[in-house]
């Protein structure tokens, strides 16, 4: 078993807009689990909008969970508080419920009673009253202390850390500073990392440029004199040059022309060999997520409906969300498109009135949301 | 063999830039046939849009059509004028853009959008009268093109006559003497087309007038029997009135009421559900799927029988993609369009194309239909193109093609792949290869299909793709047969 480099426990990422009658809570991230283990490449995909970009971001601290749990390297890195939040507002809303029904059985019991038991009554049913309030009081003041410990968690920058997991953003246009020089732009990691002798900052920024199959001149260009490709490899280098452990790739080559994609990918796949980072690959491309990534998962409007190793998702997909995906991918086989069916996802087939789903491992490896009616159907159709 | 629908010819454009003229498009030759779909790939800054574009006309305005012709219903559409262009663009020739955001109005409501367009077009009256006189304008309009290229020619004769010291009298008299039998030829058609198109107005006015006043004498009997009733029955009256009315306008030209209408129309035919609701909100009320349908839907509402799709795709997940594709597919066949679809995805060229042309440089490197690119591919761009492309089954280090697109502004003398290229042979450093026949439809411009060149292979890869293509086809009509 490989050692488990990143988890994420129930993460929850909600954005809420308006106030009042106008409020709206996106669920961009609904309750997500999942573990990557060292060396692996673990591939996120789903359509625009399914939340797997806001994952990733959620995992390098650029937004606070809402809720959940994220460990990097055994050590949580960030956690939400409106779980924990919620709770509290639950077990206050129960005792408040015991509360009142004490008190209507107490005024039942007291226009019974004669007048000298009366006190008797009263004195007994104030100290249940009392005891539930006691009870509620230590629950919640458990409850409470956790809050500032999330909140430092999620607030600290435990940059020893924090500098093993980077990432490479989507568009190499819009993420490069069209005015620091590639250079300016390798180092300010370095910087911010507390390197200060510039003569090393120098060295590491060569090496780093050699890695990614650029020249050592090119650090005092700009980024608008390079290409496309050239440019993702300068975000490459700029993730690279604090020795990561593990990089969070949003779709670096969706952007980038077919015969660049392959270049990008080729050397995302030497780095892994050759420095065993663990990459989590988030891309809508099947085709290339099968090829580069070694475990799968599948997202849904904010949900994981489906995580399982590439070849057992591709040969086995259960969720009807995944087929529907898959028959999507097209093929440079013109036999084979025309011949193509694409099956429609409709979510309304999952009946989740009674049943509540949850991401359950139907299989070594192969964890699929659904609930009890669900999974034995998933099960018959794996035989 | 179908019928050719658009025929071009020899195109060259180039960009005019500060660091000099940037050939973006060089000597292409290809003709669209009826009914078909051409899917044109290659490398962003190969030329496929530049081509496309120079179709539609809208060409940036550095840009020069250096040579070449498009020929599209007898007429050259890099010669024809802008205003002839209006008729063209939009009513015969529809244009779908890669992205459905930056291509639509952010300020401006849906149903606006699509309407605006028949509505500038359907001046009724108007278009009639253009169109009666539309040969005697197009006689008119050559013969005065031909006497200012006669112009231009003898000023330049002249000049170089002059440099060289040589006589100019002669070229002079020349000159003269064409003038001479042009400028009555001119007036004469001039004052035909004049003739004609007062004649043609006199016409519609006429026509315009009767029915106006079919229709007035209609409401006034209509009027008569309201007067007559009462209450309740006074409604319906009303009403017909209106419609007689919009009846009326409607023959005028296209009015909001109508245009709305066949707006619900086209929506409904591109599939976007509740159309009368959608046509009152704003492209950034639509999802990326939604918004691209809309781009479609404007495209359509002038019923256009050549459509060009310029990587519509491309800003589009995975799901959304398909469901596009299906839609164009759907609407070539039921409106028998003919489709130029422009894309570097060559998993989109298997799914669309019929035939498939291979951009690089600005050249077309190979041209054949999609059974013949996918399956029997000749040219070493075609082959890198296809390998740098992972599919299901690959685990293989993908290849990459080395280096980068040349520099249009120097565009290279041999062929333009050379530097890139692993299977170069010396030729290609110094001469364009010409294209080679490989069987009727199927052409590649490389030397390695010349007699003398040595054998070349394709690369593993796609011999082994290309094999598990075979065999995927064959088992599949083995079990349909079974």
């Amino acid at each position: 078993m490989a050692e488990t480099i990143l988890s994420v426990r129930n993460l929850k990422q909600h954005f809420t807009t308006g106030l009042g009658r106008n409020k709206l809570v996106v669920k961009a991230v609904d309750d997500v689990s999942f573990d990557i283990q060292k060396g692996e490449v673990f591939g996120l995909v789903g359509e625009s909008g399914c939340g797997k970009t806001t994952t990733g971001r959620t995992i390098i601290k650029l937004y606070e969970p809402t809720d959940g749990e994220v460990y990097f390297l055994g050590e949580r890195i960030s956690a939400g508080t409106i779980g924990i939040k919620n709770q509290i507002k639950d077990e206050k809303r129960q005792a408040a419920v015991e509360i009142a029904a004490l008190k209507e059985t107490m005024a039942q019991e007291l226009a019974g009673a004669s007048d000298s038991a009366k006190a008797g009554v009263q004195d007994t049913y104030q100290a249940k009253i009392k005891e539930v309030e006691l009870k509620r009081d230590a629950v919640i003041k458990t409850l409470k202390r956790d809050i500032p410990k999330r909140k430092e968690d999620t607030a600290q920058d435990n940059r020893s850390i924090l500098n093993k997991m980077q990432m490479i953003f989507q568009d190499p246009i819009a993420s490069l500073n069209p005015r620091m020089t590639v250079k300016e732009i390798i180092a300010e990691g370095l910087r911010i990392a507390g390197e200060t002798k510039e003569k090393v900052i120098s060295e590491k920024v060569q090496d780093v440029l050699k890695t990614v199959g650029l020249l050592p001149e090119h650090a005092s260009r700009y980024p608008h004199e390079f290409s496309g490709g050239q440019r993702q490899r300068i975000g490459i280098a700029r993730a690279l040059v604090v020795n990561p452990e593990f990089i969070i790739a949003d779709e670096p080559i969706s952007a980038l022309d077919v015969s660049i994609q392959a270049q990008v990918i080729n050397l995302l796949n030497d780095l892994r060999k050759d420095f065993g980072i663990t990459i989590m690959f988030i891309a809508h491309d099947l085709s290339v997520v099968k090829y580069f990534a070694d475990r799968i998962g599948v997202m849904y409007y904010g949900k994981l409906v489906e995580l399982a190793d590439k070849d057992e998702l591709f040969k086995n997909p259960l969720h009807p969300y995944t087929k529907s995906l898959l028959s999507a991918v097209p093929l440079p086989d013109p036999q084979y498109e025309r011949g193509r069916q694409r099956i429609k996802y409709d979510p309304t087939v999952h009946d989740y009135s009674a049943d509540l789903p949850e991401l359950h491992e139907i299989k070594k490896g192969h964890l699929i949301y659904a609930n009890q009616a669900e999974i034995a159907a998933y099960k018959q159709e794996l035989k | 063999m179908p019928d050719v629908k658009l025929s071009v010819k020899d195109l060259s454009v180039s960009f005019k830039t500060p660091q000099g003229l940037v050939r973006a498009v060089r000597d292409i030759n290809f003709d669209l046939y009826q009914k078909e779909t051409l899917a044109i790939v290659g490398e962003s800054g190969s030329g496929k849009s530049v081509t496309s574009r120079s179709i539609m006309g809208i060409l940036a305005g550095n840009a020069v059509v250096d040579s070449g012709s498009i020929i599209y219903e007898d007429e050259d559409l890099t010669k024809i004028r802008e205003e002839d262009f209006h008729k063209l663009r939009g009513n015969k020739l529809g244009m779908i853009f890669q992205d459905p955001l930056s291509s639509l109005n952010p300020i401006m409501k849906i149903g606006k959008q699509i309407t605006e367009g028949m509505i500038v077009n359907g001046k009724h009256l108007k278009n009639r009268v253009k169109a009666k006189a539309h040969p005697q304008r197009r006689k008119y309009l050559n013969l005065r093109d031909s006497l200012e290229k006669a112009k231009a020619a003898y000023k330049d004769a002249l000049k170089e006559a002059k440099e060289s010291g040589a006589d100019t009298a002669a070229i002079k008299s020349d000159f003269l003497a064409k003038q001479a039998d042009l400028k009555p030829a001119i007036a004469e058609a001039k004052a035909a087309y004049n003739s004609v198109l007062k004649e043609a107005k006199a016409e519609v006015d006429a026509d315009w007038q009767a029915q106006k006043a079919k229709y007035a004498e209609k409401i006034k009997a209509v009027k008569a029997q309201m007067a007559s009733a009462s209450g309740e029955d006074k409604r319906g009256y009303r009403q017909e009135i209106a419609d007689l009315k919009e009846e009326l306008a409607r023959y005028k030209q296209v009015t909001k009421k109508e245009a709305r209408e066949r707006a619900v129309e086209v929506m409904n035919e591109v599939g976007i559900p509740e159309p009368e609701r959608r046509l009152k909100q704003y492209p950034f009320q639509f999802s990326g799927g939604m918004r691209q349908r809309i781009v479609i839907a404007i495209a359509l509402t002038a019923d256009p029988d050549l459509l060009i799709c310029d990587e519509p795709t491309t800003a589009l997940d995975v799901t959304i993609q398909a469901q596009i594709l299906e839609l164009i597919n759907r609407l070539k066949e039921e409106r028998d369009l003919t489709v130029i679809f422009i894309t570097h995805d060559l998993g989109v060229v298997a799914n669309m194309a019929d035939r498939v042309a291979v951009m690089y440089a600005g050249k077309i490197v190979e041209i054949g239909t999609s059974e013949e690119i996918f399956y029997d591919p000749k040219h070493p761009y075609t082959w890198a193109l296809l390998s740098s492309m992972p599919d299901l089954s690959s685990r293989d280090r993908l290849f990459s093609i080395p280096g980068t697109p040349p520099n249009m502004l120097f565009p290279p003398k041999g062929d333009a792949f050379a530097d890139r290229n692993e299977y170069a042979l010396a030729i290609d450093f110094e001469q364009q290869p010409p294209y080679f026949k490989i069987s009727d439809t199927h052409y590649a411009a490389t030397w390695l299909l010349h007699e003398d060149s040595p054998k070349v292979e394709p690369p593993q890869v796609i011999q082994d793709r290309i094999k598990a293509m075979k065999q995927r086809a064959k088992d599949s009509t083995q079990s349909e047969a079974r």
